[in-house]
């Protein structure tokens, strides 16, 4: 285990940096950054005296040395737009997104892991259909447009919960909603998959045979064992989600890093884009590391292989 | 056996019923011109948002009604589909071909290549397709190309992943070996030995795949850098319709529940294909 542990590291740092060079190059390549500082109107010369001052006239690997060096120790450079650094401004938006995702991701799992649980107890009953259906339509349903109905029926027609912003937690109900919907098919199929697959185990009837009850059967025996491979692709869900939540706060208008990025591509503010890229990539990088992990200390043979 | 049974009959079902749904949207997409009441980019602007048949005051030339310039809602609604129909087959197929090179390769030479395209996928797999999509999208432009390229590039990764593990099991089968052993050049045990036993997880992967594309577009068209107007995306139309949402909800209610549609056809088509193929990935 220490061993796999030791080179997955080796791998994640490889992938980071790998990863750390893609959000550098590809926002680079989007727009000549001298001249979104110079604004629309800058004459040749004032240009240059713009590339001389951020040193934009340096060559590129240079460049990207310089702003990954300043990354890691948490500057990522000013926005064209806010007074705030972009290190500030992203500080001050994640704890959004990350709340959101989180609650997207508890509601994922309060309706995935039931429904799969029961869905494997009695597989083709009317309950097993409508998970079935749950997930089908899950994988259908385009979050934004699911969003905006939600809003419609929730918020303008019942008045029940708030339209947009994210001021109170109310705020975050439509959101987190829409977000851990389109997580759920995922999570129920391997709830469901996982539980028919222990529960067909030996130790499961020996249970059942030494005459334990049956729901300390079910909980302790087979839903422990069940649930461990859906912990480690929740975490990869929670990655999925940050990346959702660009769609989501963008309808639902809440001032998280999605709306960030989403508004900060729209008017080429290149400093903040690549710091969202690169720390959602990084969470991503982290999340399916923990996700590894947990597969392997579950599945020993993941380890040698 | 009997629940073995209905499981292959639900299989055909759904093959049949997604099948049938999107024939019907490829048909309406080829034939568009021919079953169009209007001229999607024909605006009238004294025939704004007009609402749709289950309300009063339609008007019976719009059965669908028009959006805000005035243009007719069901024609758009046609046109629309070529949209979503298009991105999503020629994503699928450019990245099917990225990632089943990618994959067949890894997984027939095994050893260092493998560990290179392993690595390939592993940090492919670390960026968020959404975010990666529209920051790229914003730097060429956004059009339908565009779309179908930045997509085509990202979405290979599942077909990587499979087809690596199929050509690891088919590698080691007899027949490779003898073909091998016979003294058959790479290229063709690769093409003629390994590629026909591994295709069927291409079709039921591409069809996934085709229903992913789709929907990101309508995602990247929503968030205005994808699709560009006057095109009729479906997820244009819903971007375009969110200022009206408060008055006249179906203006997005309609391409929703086409997009959906379409995408639940899609899928059902996937799954049937894979349960009747391969009833042992089922779970």
């Amino acid at each position: 285990m220490l061993n796999f542990t030791v080179r997955r590291i080796f791998l994640v740092i490889l992938v980071a940096f790998t990863v750390s060079v893609i959000a550098f190059f590809l926002v680079r390549m989007s727009g000549d950054l001298a001249t979104a500082l110079a604004g629309e109107d800058a004459n040749a010369q004032e240009i240059a005296d713009i590339k001389k001052i951020y040193g934009l006239d340096r060559p590129l690997i240079i460049q990207y040395a310089d702003w990954l060096f300043d990354a890691l120790r948490g500057d990522f450079g000013a926005s064209l737009y806010f007074p705030e650094t972009v290190g500030e401004l992203v500080a001050m938006r994640l704890p959004t997104t990350l709340q959101l995702a989180f609650s997207g991701l508890i509601i994922s799992l309060l309706i995935g892991i039931p429904f799969g649980v029961i869905s494997a107890l009695k597989p083709d009953s009317w309950i097993d259909r409508i998970s079935m259906s749950i997930a089908v339509a899950g994988q259908a349903i385009p979050t934004f447009w699911m969003g905006l109905m939600l809003m419609v029926l929730f918020g303008l027609i019942l008045r029940l919960t708030p339209i947009s912003g994210d001021e109170s937690w109310q705020h975050f109900i439509l959101p987190a909603f829409t977000l851990g919907y389109y997580s759920t098919p995922p999570i129920m199929r391997l709830t469901r998959s996982g539980m028919l697959e222990v529960l067909a185990g030996d130790y499961i009837r020996t249970a059942y045979a030494k005459g334990l009850k049956p729901l300390r059967v079910l909980f302790k025996h087979a839903l422990r064992n069940a649930v461990i491979p859906v912990v480690a692709l929740a975490s990869v869900q929670f990655g999925h989600m940050l990346s959702g939540a660009i769609v989501i706060e963008s309808v639902f208008a809440m001032q998280g890093i999605g709306y960030l990025a989403w508004e900060s591509i729209l008017r080429n503010d290149i400093a903040v884009i690549q710091a969202i890229l690169l720390i959602v990539c990084l969470f991503y990088v982290g999340l399916t590391f923990i996700s590894d992990l947990v597969n392997a200390w579950l599945d020993p043979r993941i380890r040698v292989s | 056996m009997t629940r073995h049974l209905f499981r292959r009959i639900s299989a055909h079902n759904s093959i049949l019923i997604g099948g049938t749904v999107l024939g019907a949207i490829v048909f309406m997409a080829l034939f568009a011109p021919l079953l169009a009441p209007h001229d999607p980019f024909a605006q009238d602007l004294s025939k704004r948002l007009l609402p749709p048949f289950w309300m009063e005051e339609h008007n019976p030339k719009h059965i669908l009604g028009t959006d805000n310039l005035g243009r007719d809602y069901l024609s758009r609604l046609i046109y629309g589909a070529q949209i979503s129909l298009m991105i999503g087959v020629c994503t699928a197929i450019i990245s099917g071909i990225i990632g089943s090179a990618l994959g067949i390769t890894a997984g027939y030479f095994g050893g260092r290549v493998d560990a290179v395209i392993t690595f390939i996928i592993t940090t492919r797999l670390s960026m968020p397709i959404v975010l990666v999509a529209l920051a790229v999208v914003a730097l060429v432009g956004g059009s339908l190309h565009a779309v179908i390229l930045v997509l085509g590039f990202l979405l290979w990764d599942r077909y990587a992943v499979v087809m690596r593990s199929a050509t690891q099991q088919a590698r080691n089968m007899d027949y490779v070996s003898a073909a091998r052993a016979i003294g058959c050049p790479t290229w063709r045990v690769v093409l003629s030995e390994i590629f026909p036993n591994v295709v069927n997880n291409l079709i039921v992967i591409a069809t996934f795949e085709v229903a992913h594309a789709i929907l990101l577009e309508a995602s990247l068209s929503f968030l205005g850098l994808g699709v560009q107007p006057p095109d009729p995306s479906w997820g244009l139309m819903i971007a375009e319709g969110k200022e009206f949402l408060l008055f006249d909800p179906w203006v997005i209610t309609i391409p929703g529940i086409a997009l959906s549609i379409l995408v639940l056809a899609v899928n059902m088509l996937g799954d049937g294909i894979r349960d009747v193929s391969a009833p042992e990935n089922r779970n």
